[in-house]
């Protein structure tokens, strides 16, 4: 055998061996533990000494750090969504006219949608908070000890519901002033609200690996001529409408003072 | 729009230490007063840890945890709290937060390889050099082809194809089939990409770049990255595309692929796998009437149904091919 094939042959065998062990082990473990602790010392402006009084060692400051990543800038609304959220209002405002029929609520669902999730999608790539969120989302199940990855999946689990929450009440109000209602197996909005969110992060996941290829628009033909969409809001549209129906029974007066309760009724909540 | 690139990603704590002292709490040489952040990391080799049971199959939810951890965040820790803002304030101003993948050191490589050091390491002039091709490897597509659950969806659903001939002609007929495939493919895509032992991996090193310093390295393990991902667009748009023939269904005149409707079809499937171990809505399975009796929709593919539905329409010339 050439010293050449004997080398490649060589290379692949350990290549082969590493990937059985990165097998056995469950995967590649991934660690946040990235950032040296004698810069945040520094950085914070405290004693060295008494660092060690609050955490055991590193290990265990790098989990507390985990749960900061993985909740203050989730929990609640995050700023980009709230852009989306008041970009929907608006888009509802600016075409109360239109809910008079069943192909104007269409439409102005189909703007609100083909606007909102791209304000969505934008601000979600830009965001340094939610990448951080993803890498601990996918750090978590490789914390070696399982109190700390319970401690770390609580934070998460809470920021998540607390977002879904805020989004869900955000589709049940549109329902409301559009006249959509859940089709019968969908069990609540939260599930819209979590199906819309994965597709924004699913597109954004794709965006951070390559910039380039995922800026996909496509043109749809509407009734005012064709019209430019990106695939994250196609996607969003023909998932929550394939999760709601129109309601049978709509007045658009009604609509709107139901909507305008409900309006209410979360910033008594909030 | 944010470089979201690697090079955002910051790094990098002496984490190597760990290997040969993890959980020492020393921490590593302190580098001089108000230097700029640590350079990244190049040696890949660090955190990697022996299977223990303990990190794999160990004590789960409701064991071992402590007492009550959150009451310790209410208590007003002053010196906690500058802390983990600070360090928030780096992971911010650095672009995200990093995450180092540990790799299995080359010793014990060679040992399970059972090939002499030597040989070894004439095969990698340094460690560095095979943890970055091991990264690669990592990365790229081949760990879509290991867990080859693709091959397995696109045979379940040539069965499923196979089983249904002749399919019905009618536009209702040919429907519940496209329904049917969707329902078990999509499922059985996120139930084994989730399950899959790299996906966390590829996850993370997507999200916070690879801590690597040097350009060509980043390079090349954001290639392999890309063409994992590429590869996986590339195979749902053939299942699509085999799909969509026997069924008698065709994109509309807006959807100018199926790679158009692949790239859309895995975005709803990566999402919702992302979410899928913090959410409380996932997982949620219900019951619908179908043509043979009741059948449980779980929620990811009741949405990739809507997202075809919206993306084709019944095909008005096709014509069943005999023995499709």
């Amino acid at each position: 055998m050439p010293d050449e094939e004997r080398g490649a042959a060589l290379r692949r065998r350990l290549l082969d061996a590493a990937l059985r062990l990165v097998e056995e082990a469950g995967g590649l473990a991934v660690t946040a533990d990235t950032l040296a602790l004698d810069a945040v010392v520094r950085e914070a402006g405290v004693a060295r000494t008494s660092v060690y009084r609050e955490w055991s060692g590193r290990e265990a400051f790098y989990v507390d750090l985990l749960r900061e990543l993985a909740g203050p800038g989730w929990q609640g609304p995050s700023p980009y969504d709230e852009d989306a959220v008041l970009l929907a209002r608006r888009v509802v405002a600016g075409r109360l006219r239109d809910l008079g029929t069943a192909e104007g609520r269409s439409a102005v669902l189909e703007e609100l949608v083909r606007r909102a999730a791209l304000v969505d999608y934008q601000g979600l790539v830009r965001s340094v908070q939610w990448r951080s969120w993803v890498a601990v989302v996918a750090a978590v199940q490789h914390l070696p000890r399982a109190a700390d990855r319970v401690r770390v999946e609580r934070v998460l689990r809470a920021s998540e519901a607390a977002l879904v929450e805020h989004m869900a009440a955000m589709w049940a109000g549109l329902g409301v002033v559009l006249g959509r209602r859940l089709r019968p197996h969908v069990r609540g909005w939260a599930t819209v609200a979590t199906a819309a969110a994965s597709v924004v992060e699913g597109f954004g996941v794709r965006r951070l690996l390559s910039p380039d290829s995922s800026d996909r628009v496509v043109v749809v033909d509407g009734p005012d001529g064709p019209q430019e969409w990106h695939l994250v809001a196609l996607t969003m549209l023909s998932v929550v409408e394939g999760l709601t129906e129109p309601v049978p029974d709509y007045d658009p007066d009604v609509a709107l003072a139901d909507y305008l309760v409900h309006l209410a009724e979360r910033e008594a909540v909030r | 729009m944010t470089d979201a690139g690697p090079t955002a990603g910051l790094t990098v704590g002496p984490v190597t230490e760990r290997a040969a002292g993890a959980g020492s709490g020393v921490p590593g040489p302190a580098p001089a007063a108000g230097s700029p952040p640590p350079p990244a990391r190049e040696d890949l080799a660090g955190p990697y840890r022996e299977p223990a049971p303990d990190a794999t199959t160990g004590p789960d939810v409701g064991q071992a945890v402590p007492p009550d951890p959150e009451r310790a965040d209410d208590v007003d820790l002053p010196v906690r709290r500058r802390m983990l803002d600070a360090a928030t304030r780096m992971v911010v101003e650095a672009g995200g937060l990093a995450v180092v993948p540990g790799l299995p050191p080359l010793d014990h490589v060679v040992r399970a390889a059972g090939v002499a050091r030597t040989t070894a390491y004439r095969a990698w002039p340094t460690k560095e050099a095979f943890a970055l091709d091991l990264l690669c490897e990592l990365a790229g597509p081949a760990w879509q082809g290991a867990a080859s659950f693709f091959d397995d969806v696109g045979a379940a659903t040539r069965a499923r194809l196979a089983s249904a001939a002749p399919v019905r002609r009618d536009v209702d007929g040919r429907r519940a089939l496209l329904h049917a495939v969707l329902r078990d493919a999509t499922r059985r895509t996120y139930e084994d990409l989730t399950a899959a032992a790299q996906w966390d991996t590829f996850v993370a090193l997507t999200a916070t770049g690879t801590g690597l310093r040097d350009a060509a390295a980043r390079a090349r393990v954001q290639t392999a990255l890309e063409a994992a991902e590429d590869a996986f667009i590339g195979r749902t748009a053939q299942f699509y595309e085999l799909l969509l023939g026997t069924a008698g269904f065709r994109l509309r005149a807006h959807v100018p692929s199926c790679r158009t409707l692949a790239t859309a079809g895995a975005a709803v499937v990566e999402g919702f796998a992302l979410r899928r171990s913090v959410s409380a809505e996932l997982d949620v399975v219900t019951t619908l009437p179908g043509p043979d009796g009741d059948e449980e929709w779980h929620v990811v593919a009741l949405a990739v149904v809507a997202l075809v539905e919206r993306f084709t329409e019944p095909d008005p010339d096709w014509e069943p091919r005999d023995g499709a």
